[in-house]
Protein backbone atom coordinates (compact mmCIF):
# COMPACT_ATOMS: atom_id res chain seq x y z
CA UNK A 1 0.00 0.00 0.00
CA UNK A 2 1.88 3.19 -1.37
CA UNK A 3 2.01 5.87 1.10
CA UNK A 4 -0.38 8.09 -0.35
CA UNK A 5 -3.17 5.62 -0.29
CA UNK A 6 -2.87 5.67 3.04
CA UNK A 7 -2.77 8.79 4.08
CA UNK A 8 -6.24 9.35 2.08
CA UNK A 9 -7.20 6.40 3.46
CA UNK A 10 -6.60 7.62 6.84
CA UNK A 11 -7.60 10.81 6.16
CA UNK A 12 -11.32 9.50 5.22
CA UNK A 13 -11.56 7.27 8.03
CA UNK A 14 -10.25 10.14 10.48
CA UNK A 15 -13.17 12.57 9.17
CA UNK A 16 -16.16 9.67 9.44
CA UNK A 17 -14.85 8.24 13.11
CA UNK A 18 -14.38 11.64 14.77
CA UNK A 19 -17.70 12.62 13.45
CA UNK A 20 -19.61 9.66 13.95
CA UNK A 21 -17.96 10.22 17.45
CA UNK A 22 -19.40 13.59 18.01
CA UNK A 23 -22.64 12.95 17.20
CA UNK A 24 -23.21 9.51 18.94
CA UNK A 25 -21.66 11.39 22.04
CA UNK A 26 -23.61 14.48 21.78
CA UNK A 27 -27.19 12.86 20.97
CA UNK A 28 -26.26 10.03 24.29
CA UNK A 29 -25.43 13.10 26.84
CA UNK A 30 -28.76 14.93 25.59
CA UNK A 31 -31.06 11.73 25.51
CA UNK A 32 -29.86 11.66 29.46
CA UNK A 33 -30.19 15.56 30.22
CA UNK A 34 -34.01 14.60 28.86
CA UNK B 1 -39.19 -23.10 -13.68
CA UNK B 2 -35.11 -24.61 -12.59
CA UNK B 3 -34.32 -24.93 -9.42
CA UNK B 4 -32.23 -21.75 -8.82
CA UNK B 5 -34.83 -19.37 -10.19
CA UNK B 6 -37.22 -20.94 -7.64
CA UNK B 7 -35.42 -20.72 -4.84
CA UNK B 8 -34.67 -16.77 -5.34
CA UNK B 9 -38.43 -16.87 -6.42
CA UNK B 10 -39.31 -18.33 -3.01
CA UNK B 11 -37.10 -16.24 -1.01
CA UNK B 12 -38.03 -13.08 -2.51
CA UNK B 13 -41.81 -13.75 -1.54
CA UNK B 14 -40.58 -14.59 1.73
CA UNK B 15 -38.83 -11.38 2.13
CA UNK B 16 -42.10 -8.97 0.48
CA UNK B 17 -43.80 -11.43 3.15
CA UNK B 18 -41.77 -10.38 6.45
CA UNK B 19 -42.01 -6.67 5.26
CA UNK B 20 -45.85 -6.92 5.01
CA UNK B 21 -46.16 -8.40 8.29
CA UNK B 22 -43.76 -5.64 9.93
CA UNK B 23 -45.80 -2.58 8.17
CA UNK B 24 -49.43 -3.95 9.25
CA UNK B 25 -48.11 -3.42 12.62
CA UNK B 26 -47.30 -0.52 12.44
CA UNK B 27 -44.18 0.94 11.63
CA UNK B 28 -43.03 2.45 15.21
CA UNK B 29 -43.50 -1.02 17.00
CA UNK B 30 -41.93 -3.03 13.78
CA UNK B 31 -39.27 -1.04 13.25
CA UNK B 32 -38.34 -0.46 16.44
CA UNK B 33 -37.88 -4.39 17.46
CA UNK B 34 -36.20 -4.95 14.26
CA UNK B 35 -33.92 -2.19 15.10
CA UNK B 36 -32.85 -2.73 18.54
CA UNK B 37 -31.85 -6.48 17.08
CA UNK B 38 -30.50 -5.50 13.76
CA UNK B 39 -28.52 -2.46 14.31
CA UNK B 40 -25.85 -3.59 16.90
CA UNK B 41 -26.18 -6.80 15.36
CA UNK B 42 -24.95 -5.72 11.95
CA UNK B 43 -21.81 -3.74 13.22
CA UNK B 44 -20.97 -6.83 15.38
CA UNK B 45 -21.17 -9.32 12.82
CA UNK B 46 -19.09 -6.38 10.67
CA UNK B 47 -16.01 -6.16 12.70
CA UNK B 48 -15.70 -10.18 12.98
CA UNK B 49 -15.71 -10.14 9.35
CA UNK B 50 -13.03 -7.27 9.22
CA UNK B 51 -11.01 -9.13 11.45
CA UNK B 52 -11.24 -12.18 8.93
CA UNK B 53 -10.51 -10.39 6.00
CA UNK B 54 -7.73 -8.43 7.03
CA UNK B 55 -6.38 -12.04 8.60
CA UNK B 56 -6.61 -13.89 5.36
CA UNK B 57 -2.93 -13.59 4.43
CA UNK B 58 -2.52 -15.07 0.79
CA UNK B 59 -3.92 -18.41 0.07
CA UNK B 60 -3.75 -17.86 -3.38
CA UNK B 61 -1.68 -16.01 -4.86
CA UNK B 62 1.47 -14.98 -2.85
CA UNK B 63 1.17 -10.71 -4.51
CA UNK B 64 -2.59 -11.21 -3.77
CA UNK B 65 -2.75 -9.62 -0.11
CA UNK B 66 -5.52 -7.96 1.75
CA UNK B 67 -3.61 -5.15 2.29
CA UNK B 68 -2.46 -4.98 -1.07
CA UNK B 69 -6.41 -4.92 -1.35
CA UNK B 70 -6.90 -1.67 0.34
CA UNK B 71 -4.52 -0.43 -1.40
CA UNK B 72 -5.92 -0.69 -4.89
CA UNK B 73 -9.52 0.16 -3.11
CA UNK B 74 -7.62 3.60 -1.67
CA UNK B 75 -5.20 4.48 -4.99
CA UNK B 76 -6.83 7.45 -6.86
CA UNK B 77 -7.27 6.58 -10.23
CA UNK B 78 -8.00 9.87 -11.43
CA UNK B 79 -7.88 8.76 -15.26
CA UNK B 80 -11.05 6.40 -14.32
CA UNK B 81 -13.05 9.55 -12.96
CA UNK B 82 -16.34 10.11 -15.53
CA UNK B 83 -19.54 11.70 -15.05
CA UNK B 84 -21.08 8.49 -15.37
CA UNK B 85 -18.86 7.30 -12.32
CA UNK B 86 -20.08 10.35 -10.48
CA UNK B 87 -23.85 10.30 -11.12
CA UNK B 88 -23.32 6.16 -9.95
CA UNK B 89 -21.49 7.61 -7.10
CA UNK B 90 -24.08 10.03 -6.36
CA UNK B 91 -26.66 7.92 -6.96
CA UNK B 92 -24.92 5.50 -4.18
CA UNK B 93 -25.05 7.79 -1.54
CA UNK B 94 -28.39 9.41 -2.34
CA UNK B 95 -29.72 5.78 -2.43
CA UNK B 96 -28.08 4.61 0.98
CA UNK B 97 -29.19 8.15 2.70
CA UNK B 98 -32.59 7.81 1.17
CA UNK B 99 -32.44 11.47 -0.14
CA UNK B 100 -34.44 12.11 -3.37
CA UNK B 101 -36.98 9.37 -2.92
CA UNK B 102 -39.45 10.88 -0.51
CA UNK B 103 -38.58 8.54 2.96
CA UNK B 104 -37.05 11.68 4.67
CA UNK B 105 -40.11 13.42 4.12
CA UNK B 106 -42.26 10.49 6.08
CA UNK B 107 -39.26 9.90 8.79
CA UNK B 108 -39.54 13.89 9.36
CA UNK B 109 -42.92 13.69 10.12
CA UNK B 110 -42.62 11.68 12.64
CA UNK B 111 -40.57 14.42 14.46
CA UNK B 112 -41.77 16.60 16.81
CA UNK B 113 -40.89 20.48 16.89
CA UNK B 114 -37.75 20.37 19.20
CA UNK B 115 -36.57 16.87 18.07
CA UNK B 116 -32.48 17.54 17.00
CA UNK B 117 -31.89 17.45 13.40
CA UNK B 118 -28.85 18.58 12.95
CA UNK B 119 -26.83 16.04 14.94
CA UNK B 120 -29.63 13.16 13.93
CA UNK B 121 -28.73 14.03 10.43
CA UNK B 122 -24.71 13.87 11.42
CA UNK B 123 -25.21 10.88 13.47
CA UNK B 124 -27.51 9.33 10.29
CA UNK B 125 -24.19 10.27 7.33
CA UNK B 126 -21.16 9.59 9.62
CA UNK B 127 -22.94 5.87 11.22
CA UNK B 128 -23.59 5.32 7.45
CA UNK B 129 -20.08 5.94 5.72
CA UNK B 130 -18.58 4.10 8.70
CA UNK B 131 -20.66 1.53 7.85
CA UNK B 132 -20.06 1.94 4.34
CA UNK B 133 -16.72 3.22 3.95
CA UNK B 134 -14.72 2.00 6.65
CA UNK B 135 -16.47 -1.65 7.60
CA UNK B 136 -17.65 -2.98 3.98
CA UNK B 137 -15.09 -1.31 2.21
CA UNK B 138 -12.73 -2.96 4.83
CA UNK B 139 -14.24 -6.56 4.35
CA UNK B 140 -15.50 -6.68 0.88
CA UNK B 141 -12.28 -5.43 -1.22
CA UNK B 142 -9.62 -7.02 0.96
CA UNK B 143 -11.53 -10.79 0.61
CA UNK B 144 -12.37 -10.71 -2.84
CA UNK B 145 -8.56 -9.33 -3.89
CA UNK B 146 -6.93 -12.09 -1.57
CA UNK B 147 -9.17 -14.93 -3.98
CA UNK B 148 -9.70 -13.10 -6.98
CA UNK B 149 -6.91 -10.23 -7.79
CA UNK B 150 -8.43 -6.80 -8.99
CA UNK B 151 -10.01 -8.77 -12.21
CA UNK B 152 -12.19 -10.44 -9.34
CA UNK B 153 -12.86 -6.46 -8.36
CA UNK B 154 -14.49 -5.60 -12.01
CA UNK B 155 -17.68 -7.59 -11.18
CA UNK B 156 -19.24 -4.27 -10.11
CA UNK B 157 -22.79 -5.08 -8.65
CA UNK B 158 -21.66 -8.84 -8.42
CA UNK B 159 -19.66 -8.19 -5.96
CA UNK B 160 -21.46 -8.95 -2.88
CA UNK B 161 -23.66 -11.77 -4.72
CA UNK B 162 -21.14 -13.58 -6.72
CA UNK B 163 -17.46 -13.02 -6.10
CA UNK B 164 -17.86 -12.96 -2.65
CA UNK B 165 -19.95 -16.53 -1.75
CA UNK B 166 -17.32 -18.19 -3.98
CA UNK B 167 -14.50 -16.99 -1.91
CA UNK B 168 -16.57 -17.78 0.61
CA UNK B 169 -16.85 -21.34 -0.44
CA UNK B 170 -12.81 -22.13 -0.38
CA UNK B 171 -11.76 -19.88 2.74
CA UNK B 172 -10.93 -21.69 6.18
CA UNK B 173 -14.70 -20.78 7.91
CA UNK B 174 -16.35 -19.82 5.06
CA UNK B 175 -19.62 -20.95 5.77
CA UNK B 176 -19.55 -19.67 9.09
CA UNK B 177 -18.43 -15.84 7.88
CA UNK B 178 -20.39 -16.16 4.63
CA UNK B 179 -23.65 -16.77 6.74
CA UNK B 180 -22.33 -13.58 9.08
CA UNK B 181 -21.84 -11.51 5.60
CA UNK B 182 -25.52 -12.80 4.12
CA UNK B 183 -27.71 -11.69 7.38
CA UNK B 184 -25.87 -8.29 7.35
CA UNK B 185 -26.59 -7.98 3.60
CA UNK B 186 -30.39 -8.86 5.12
CA UNK B 187 -30.82 -6.76 7.73
CA UNK B 188 -29.39 -3.77 5.92
CA UNK B 189 -31.73 -4.27 2.72
CA UNK B 190 -34.79 -4.95 4.97
CA UNK B 191 -34.79 -2.18 7.47
CA UNK B 192 -34.33 0.14 4.06
CA UNK B 193 -37.26 -1.47 2.49
CA UNK B 194 -39.38 -1.28 5.43
CA UNK B 195 -38.53 2.66 5.15
CA UNK B 196 -40.09 2.55 1.65
CA UNK B 197 -42.79 0.10 2.11
CA UNK B 198 -43.85 2.02 4.86
CA UNK B 199 -44.36 5.28 3.81
CA UNK B 200 -46.26 4.18 0.79
CA UNK B 201 -48.47 2.59 3.24
CA UNK B 202 -48.84 5.74 5.29
CA UNK B 203 -49.71 7.90 2.47
CA UNK B 204 -52.45 5.85 1.66
CA UNK B 205 -53.39 5.57 5.55
CA UNK B 206 -53.10 9.45 5.83
CA UNK B 207 -54.37 10.67 3.02
CA UNK B 208 -57.51 8.37 1.65
CA UNK B 209 -57.93 6.81 4.93
CA UNK B 210 -57.29 3.14 3.71
CA UNK B 211 -57.18 0.99 6.56
CA UNK B 212 -53.11 0.24 7.49
CA UNK B 213 -53.45 -3.56 6.54
CA UNK B 214 -55.28 -3.21 3.69
CA UNK B 215 -53.11 -0.12 2.83
CA UNK B 216 -49.79 -2.43 3.35
CA UNK B 217 -51.44 -5.56 1.67
CA UNK B 218 -52.29 -3.14 -1.46
CA UNK B 219 -48.49 -2.11 -1.30
CA UNK B 220 -47.62 -5.48 -1.01
CA UNK B 221 -49.31 -6.71 -4.28
CA UNK B 222 -48.20 -3.50 -6.28
CA UNK B 223 -44.38 -4.89 -4.84
CA UNK B 224 -45.07 -8.16 -5.99
CA UNK B 225 -46.35 -6.89 -9.52
CA UNK B 226 -43.64 -4.58 -9.77
CA UNK B 227 -40.65 -7.02 -8.62
CA UNK B 228 -42.14 -9.68 -10.87
CA UNK B 229 -40.00 -9.15 -13.73
CA UNK B 230 -36.81 -8.95 -12.06
CA UNK B 231 -37.40 -12.52 -10.93
CA UNK B 232 -39.38 -14.22 -14.10
CA UNK B 233 -36.38 -12.42 -16.72
CA UNK B 234 -32.97 -15.04 -15.52
CA UNK B 235 -35.48 -17.65 -15.54
CA UNK B 236 -37.47 -17.13 -18.42
CA UNK B 237 -34.98 -15.92 -21.06
CA UNK B 238 -31.72 -17.77 -19.33
CA UNK B 239 -29.76 -15.02 -19.04
CA UNK B 240 -27.95 -12.98 -16.81
CA UNK B 241 -28.28 -9.44 -17.84
CA UNK B 242 -30.87 -8.51 -15.56
CA UNK B 243 -31.92 -5.85 -17.88
CA UNK B 244 -35.44 -4.92 -16.14
CA UNK B 245 -33.89 -4.21 -13.11
CA UNK B 246 -30.66 -2.50 -14.93
CA UNK B 247 -33.20 0.12 -17.03
CA UNK B 248 -35.41 0.63 -13.79
CA UNK B 249 -32.03 1.14 -11.99
CA UNK B 250 -30.50 3.64 -14.76
CA UNK B 251 -33.76 6.14 -14.09
CA UNK B 252 -34.76 5.47 -10.56
CA UNK B 253 -31.78 4.49 -8.45
CA UNK B 254 -29.65 6.91 -10.06
CA UNK B 255 -30.86 9.83 -12.53
CA UNK B 256 -34.41 10.60 -10.84
CA UNK B 257 -32.87 10.28 -7.12
CA UNK B 258 -30.53 13.59 -8.26
CA UNK B 259 -33.14 14.78 -9.90
CA UNK B 260 -35.61 14.71 -7.01
CA UNK B 261 -32.74 15.40 -4.62
CA UNK B 262 -32.35 19.04 -6.50
CA UNK B 263 -36.24 20.02 -6.56
CA UNK B 264 -35.51 18.51 -2.48
CA UNK B 265 -32.83 21.50 -2.19
CA UNK B 266 -34.83 23.89 -4.25
CA UNK B 267 -37.96 23.40 -2.08
CA UNK B 268 -36.55 23.33 1.57
CA UNK B 269 -33.96 25.54 0.92
CA UNK B 270 -34.46 27.98 -1.45
CA UNK B 271 -38.66 28.24 -1.21
CA UNK B 272 -38.63 28.62 2.42
CA UNK B 273 -35.33 30.92 2.48
CA UNK B 274 -34.17 32.27 6.54
CA UNK B 275 -37.50 29.87 7.26
CA UNK B 276 -36.02 27.12 7.04
CA UNK B 277 -32.54 27.69 9.02
CA UNK B 278 -34.85 28.11 11.62
CA UNK B 279 -36.72 24.90 11.36
CA UNK B 280 -33.65 23.11 11.15
CA UNK B 281 -31.75 24.48 14.14
CA UNK B 282 -35.12 24.68 16.12
CA UNK B 283 -34.08 22.64 19.38
CA UNK B 284 -31.31 21.41 17.76
CA UNK B 285 -27.44 20.96 20.08
CA UNK B 286 -25.53 22.07 17.24
CA UNK B 287 -26.58 25.07 15.13
CA UNK B 288 -26.35 25.05 11.41
CA UNK B 289 -23.93 28.58 10.87
CA UNK B 290 -25.78 31.12 8.67
CA UNK B 291 -22.85 31.52 6.17
CA UNK B 292 -22.67 27.69 6.25
CA UNK B 293 -26.49 27.82 4.95
CA UNK B 294 -26.28 30.74 2.77
CA UNK B 295 -23.28 29.49 0.80
CA UNK B 296 -23.17 25.80 1.16
CA UNK B 297 -26.32 24.85 1.06
CA UNK B 298 -28.26 27.54 -0.46
CA UNK B 299 -25.91 28.01 -3.28
CA UNK B 300 -22.73 25.17 -3.77
CA UNK B 301 -24.68 21.96 -3.05
CA UNK B 302 -27.94 23.01 -5.58
CA UNK B 303 -25.17 24.09 -7.82
CA UNK B 304 -22.90 20.75 -8.02
CA UNK B 305 -26.27 19.05 -8.42
CA UNK B 306 -26.84 20.72 -11.62
CA UNK B 307 -23.50 20.71 -12.77
CA UNK B 308 -23.97 16.87 -12.35
CA UNK B 309 -27.11 16.23 -13.88
CA UNK B 310 -26.33 18.80 -16.89
CA UNK B 311 -23.02 16.04 -17.54
CA UNK B 312 -24.79 13.31 -16.80
CA UNK B 313 -27.89 13.93 -19.16
CA UNK B 314 -25.16 14.71 -21.81
CA UNK B 315 -23.65 11.17 -20.99
CA UNK B 316 -26.89 9.79 -21.53
CA UNK B 317 -27.88 11.33 -24.43
CA UNK B 318 -24.69 9.78 -25.85
CA UNK B 319 -24.79 5.98 -24.94
CA UNK B 320 -28.05 6.17 -26.09
CA UNK B 321 -30.09 5.75 -22.82
CA UNK B 322 -32.67 8.35 -23.95
CA UNK B 323 -33.20 6.23 -27.28
CA UNK B 324 -36.74 4.16 -27.73
CA UNK B 325 -34.69 1.19 -27.79
CA UNK B 326 -31.37 2.07 -25.56
CA UNK B 327 -28.45 1.40 -27.23
CA UNK B 328 -27.25 -1.06 -24.24
CA UNK B 329 -29.95 -3.77 -24.94
CA UNK B 330 -29.45 -3.51 -28.78
CA UNK B 331 -26.60 -6.70 -28.60
CA UNK B 332 -29.50 -9.08 -26.90
CA UNK B 333 -32.86 -8.37 -29.28
CA UNK B 334 -34.44 -11.21 -26.82
CA UNK B 335 -34.18 -8.89 -24.03
CA UNK B 336 -35.69 -5.72 -25.52
CA UNK B 337 -39.27 -6.49 -24.31
CA UNK B 338 -38.08 -6.99 -20.50
CA UNK B 339 -36.34 -2.99 -21.05
CA UNK B 340 -39.93 -1.90 -22.84
CA UNK B 341 -41.49 -3.60 -19.41
CA UNK B 342 -39.66 -1.78 -17.21
CA UNK B 343 -40.25 1.86 -18.80
CA UNK B 344 -43.93 1.38 -18.79
CA UNK B 345 -43.87 0.09 -15.36
CA UNK B 346 -41.78 3.54 -14.61
CA UNK B 347 -44.58 5.67 -16.64
CA UNK B 348 -47.28 3.96 -15.01
CA UNK B 349 -45.85 4.39 -10.96
CA UNK B 350 -45.15 8.13 -12.00
CA UNK B 351 -48.05 8.99 -13.65
CA UNK B 352 -50.14 7.27 -10.59
CA UNK B 353 -47.95 8.96 -7.54
CA UNK B 354 -48.27 12.60 -9.53
CA UNK B 355 -52.43 12.11 -10.04
CA UNK B 356 -52.29 10.86 -5.66
CA UNK B 357 -49.85 13.09 -4.65
CA UNK B 358 -51.81 15.91 -6.49
CA UNK B 359 -54.60 15.29 -5.38
CA UNK B 360 -54.18 15.34 -1.83
CA UNK B 361 -52.00 18.33 -1.54
CA UNK B 362 -54.89 20.23 -3.22
CA UNK B 363 -57.60 18.28 -0.60
CA UNK B 364 -55.09 20.08 1.81
CA UNK B 365 -55.05 23.28 0.59
CA UNK B 366 -58.94 22.95 0.11
CA UNK B 367 -59.34 22.61 3.65
CA UNK B 368 -57.08 24.92 4.54
CA UNK B 369 -58.61 27.86 2.39
CA UNK B 370 -61.86 26.75 4.01
CA UNK B 371 -60.82 27.01 7.32
CA UNK B 372 -59.21 30.78 6.33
Amino acid sequence: MSTAAMMFMMLSWGIIIILSALSIGTIMKNSKKR
Amino acid sequence: MRGGGQKVFIFWIITLAILWYITRKGVNKGLERLAKFAMPAIYIFALALLIRALTLGSPVNPDWTPIKGLGFLWSPRWNELSWSATLAAAGQIFFTLSLGMGIIQNYASYLKDEDDIVTSATATASLNEFAEVILAGTIVIPITFTFLGTEGLKSGVGLSFIALPNVFRTMAGGPLFGTLWFLLLFFAGITSSIAMFNYLTAFLEEEFGVERKKGSTFVFMMYVLGGLPIALEPVLTKTADLMYLTELDNWVGTYFLVLLGLIEVIVAIWLFKSKGLEEINKGSYWKIPKWFYKIVMSFITPAFIIILLVFSTINYVKNGYFKLIPDFALGTPKLIPWVIDARVVLIVVFVLSFILTYRSISQKLDKENGRK
